[in-house]
């Protein structure tokens, strides 16, 4: 993931105005956020030696920074503690009607409310699982760049059913549901 | 229903996904499903998706071009072809493509003017034509842009 972070980091992002067709190279952003977020906070202190540059995508500020010879992107709609049940709903109803009509992941991941429900860690877990309760969706790709788990075999993630049940499991098995 | 079926959307939705399909070219025939896809549906499979979006190490694929789905539907017995004019004894196949090159639909030719497909976790319909389906821009399918065909059982 780290090379793919790299070759990602600079080549393809047009720095003036990243528009919506720059998909390849925002869902490595986004979707990587937490796991980098996460390396940044063990290495502290993460203020310093910071060269960052922002953007605009989609409305929303994306930084990176330039740091120990890594581009760490932060990708950041919202800040984590800030998602509301409201705010995710919102988002969720605009993710499926805008991507219902797609047949592969690969678009339904690229859209922005997708991104960003990614982008709000796991304060989104409950509210995710809590949707999955009601109807079968592909929430495997969010719950999967969130907690980093993944209780669904590679050959089953084309089984909505089986995605379904095997996130629920995995929700009371942790006591979120 | 979490999402609007195509049967229940506005001219205006409608138009916003689909902007050459109008009631005059396509007939809905099927309910809503999201148990498969379009790849799926031309496959002859309705119990699941087909989706490769993450290549066999698991790691989701920097090519989402067509070329997997051709190598799948290869496995099916087709052969690429040049267009999807209809020819007697062959069933063919129509693979899009959006405007960076990512694979996003196909569609299965039933008769010389009518083709089938299944439309995401919208409903199965049938079309009069390839264009039917085509939008160029955001959240659009883009073009029909490669062929394959195979004989008729």
């Amino acid at each position: 993931m780290k090379t793919a972070l790299k070759e990602y980091g600079l080549k393809n992002i047009d720095r003036n105005d990243v528009d919506c067709w720059d998909q390849k190279a925002i869902t490595h952003h986004a979707t990587m956020l937490h796991w980098y977020s996460a390396k940044c906070q063990k290495s502290k202190p993460r203020e310093s030696r910071r060269l960052s540059v922002t953007y605009k995508l989609w409305g929303d500020i994306v930084e990176q920074t330039h740091k120990e010879n890594e581009w760490v992107i932060e990708y950041s709609p919202y800040k984590k503690e800030d998602i509301t049940e409201e705010e995710f709903n919102e988002l969720a109803t605009a993710w499926k009607r805008q991507t219902a009509h797609f047949s592969t992941m690969y678009h339904k991941l690229n859209n922005s409310n997708y991104l960003k429900i990614i982008g709000s860690g796991k304060p989104a877990v409950p509210f995710i699982l809590k949707d999955l309760q009601k109807n079968p969706e592909l929430w495997h790709e969010a719950l999967y760049f969130i907690t980093k788990d993944n209780p669904v075999e590679l050959k089953d993630l084309n089984d909505i059913i089986k995605v379904q049940q095997g996130w629920l499991k995995w929700g009371k098995e942790q006591r979120i549901i | 229903m979490d999402f609007t079926p195509l049967r229940d959307m506005t001219p205006e939705e409608l138009a916003s996904i689909f902007p050459n399909l109008n009631p005059q070219n396509h007939l809905i025939t099927s309910p809503p499903v999201k148990e498969y896809n379009c790849v799926a549906w031309a496959s002859g499979i309705n119990n699941k998706r087909i989706d490769f979006y993450r290549n066999d190490m698991g790691e989701i694929d920097d090519d989402q071009s067509c070329t997997r789905y051709i190598e799948h539907f290869k496995t099916l017995g087709y052969i690429e072809c040049e267009n999807s004019d209809f020819e007697n004894g062959f069933e063919k196949i129509a693979l899009y493509e959006d405007r960076r090159g990512d694979f996003t639909h196909v569609a299965l030719q039933l008769e010389e003017t009518k083709w089938t497909s299944k439309l995401g976790y919208l409903e199965d319909i049938e079309h009069l034509t390839l264009e039917a389906l085509e939008g160029k821009g955001r959240d659009k399918y883009g073009n029909h842009t490669t062929y394959m065909k195979r004989e008729k059982k």
